[in-house]
C-alpha cells in the first residue's frame, strides 16, 4: 500500500523523522532534474537539493496542504536554484565559461550525442525557461502547476512554456544541423 | 505557432521528454537525512507552545480570585488568618467587595468572573483537542 504525502507528513510533524527519508525518496530526482537544469551544474545542484529538503523539513509546520506535496517542494527547489544561478551569473564574467559547464556535468561515457547536443541546448536558455522546460518535460504537470511552481498565472505559464519550447526548438536546430545530425 | 512549427516542435518533443531527467546521486539521500536537526532542536518534532491568552486570562482571573478571597478573608477577620467555625466563600467575597465599596452588584460580578474563567479554560481545552488533530 502507498502511503500518501499527507500522511507521511503527519508522521513527521508527530516525531518520526525517518519517515521523511521516504518523501526524499520519491522527490529526489525531480528535484535534482530542476536544480541541475536550471543551475547547470551537478554538484550546485546537489546543495540546493539539500538545502531545498532541509528548508522543507524546518517549514513542515507551516504547511497547510493547500497545493500538494511536491508542488510545495518544487517551488522551493525552483526558488532556491533561481537565485543560486542568479549568484553565479553575477560571479562569472565570461558566457562561453557557463556554457562548458552544461557540457561537464555528466560523463560522456552516459550521454549519447544527442543528449550532449539537449543538455547543450536547455544550459544556453535562460533560467526560468530552462525551469519551465524542466516542468513542461519532466512529468504530466497542470498549467496551474506549473504556474504556483513558477510564480506564474495559468495563462501566463502557457505563454511562457511556448515561447521557452519555441526558443529551445531553434536552438536545437541550430546546434542539430551544425553537427549534422537529424532528430 | 504556424503549422510547420507546430510539427517542428513536435520533433523534438520525444527527444526531449526522453533526455530531460536526471537521477539525484545516490549519496544524496543519506546526506540529507544526516543533515536533519535531531530530536533534541528539531522545531517539527517539538513544537514550542507560546504563551496562550485565554489560559493566561482564565489563571490570571482564577489567581485574582484567590487574592480577593485572601483579602476578604482577612478583613473579615479582623486581619487574621485564623479560620472561622462556618466560613462561606460566597460571603466573605460579598463583604469584600461591600468593604471596597464598589457600588456595583457584586454577586453578579463575582459571579461574571468566575463564569468567565471558566469559559475561557473550557475553550483552551477545545483548542487544545482541536489543534492535536490539525494539519500543519
Amino acid at each position: 500500500m502507498i502511503i500518501s504525502d499527507q500522511e507521511i507528513i503527519e508522521k513527521i510533524c508527530s516525531g518520526d523523522n525517518e519517515a521523511f527519508r521516504i518523501l526524499i525518496k520519491r522527490y529526489q530526482n525531480f528535484a535534482f532534474t530542476i536544480a541541475v537544469r536550471v543551475t547547470g551544474d551537478a554538484m550546485e545542484a546537489e546543495e540546493v537539493v539539500q538545502d531545498s529538503f532541509l528548508k522543507a523539513h524546518q517549514s513542515l509546520l507551516k504547511f497547510r496542504g493547500d497545493s500538494k506535496f511536491s508542488t510545495w517542494l518544487y517551488r522551493i527547489v525552483m526558488n532556491f536554484s533561481l537565485s543560486r544561478k542568479r549568484k553565479n551569473i553575477l560571479s562569472t564574467t565570461s558566457l562561453e565559461l557557463q556554457h562548458l559547464e552544461f557540457e561537464d556535468f555528466l560523463p560522456d561515457s552516459e550521454k549519447s550525442e544527442k543528449e550532449i547536443l539537449v543538455n547543450q541546448a536547455i544550459g544556453m536558455l535562460n533560467p526560468k525557461d530552462a525551469g519551465i522546460i524542466t516542468l513542461y518535460y519532466m512529468d504530466e504537470m497542470s498549467l496551474e502547476e506549473i504556474g504556483v511552481i513558477m510564480d506564474l498565472s495559468p495563462s501566463n505559464a502557457k505563454v511562457s512554456i511556448f515561447r521557452a519550447r519555441k526558443r529551445l526548438g531553434q536552438i536545437l536546430k541550430e546546434l542539430f544541423e551544425k553537427k549534422g545530425l537529424h532528430v | 505557432m504556424s503549422k510547420k512549427e507546430h510539427i517542428e516542435m513536435e520533433q523534438w518533443d520525444d527527444l526531449l521528454k526522453s533526455s530531460i531527467r536526471k537521477n539525484a546521486p545516490s549519496h544524496l539521500e543519506d546526506g540529507i537525512m544526516d543533515k536533519l536537526p535531531t530530536a533534541a532542536n528539531s522545531n517539527v518534532k517539538i513544537k514550542r507552545r507560546s504563551l496562550n491568552l485565554p489560559l493566561l486570562f482564565a489563571g490570571g482571573i482564577s489567581v485574582l480570585t484567590a487574592i480577593l478571597w485572601l483579602i476578604s478573608f482577612s478583613t473579615t477577620s479582623d486581619y487574621s488568618f485564623t479560620i472561622p467555625d462556618q466560613f462561606d466563600f460566597t460571603d466573605s467575597l460579598l463583604s469584600f467587595f461591600q468593604h471596597i465599596d464598589l457600588g456595583l452588584d457584586v454577586s453578579v460580578l463575582s459571579f461574571a468572573m468566575l463564569a468567565i474563567a471558566g469559559l475561557f479554560t473550557i475553550d483552551y481545552i477545545f483548542q487544545s483537542l482541536y489543534r492535536k488533530k490539525r494539519f500543519y
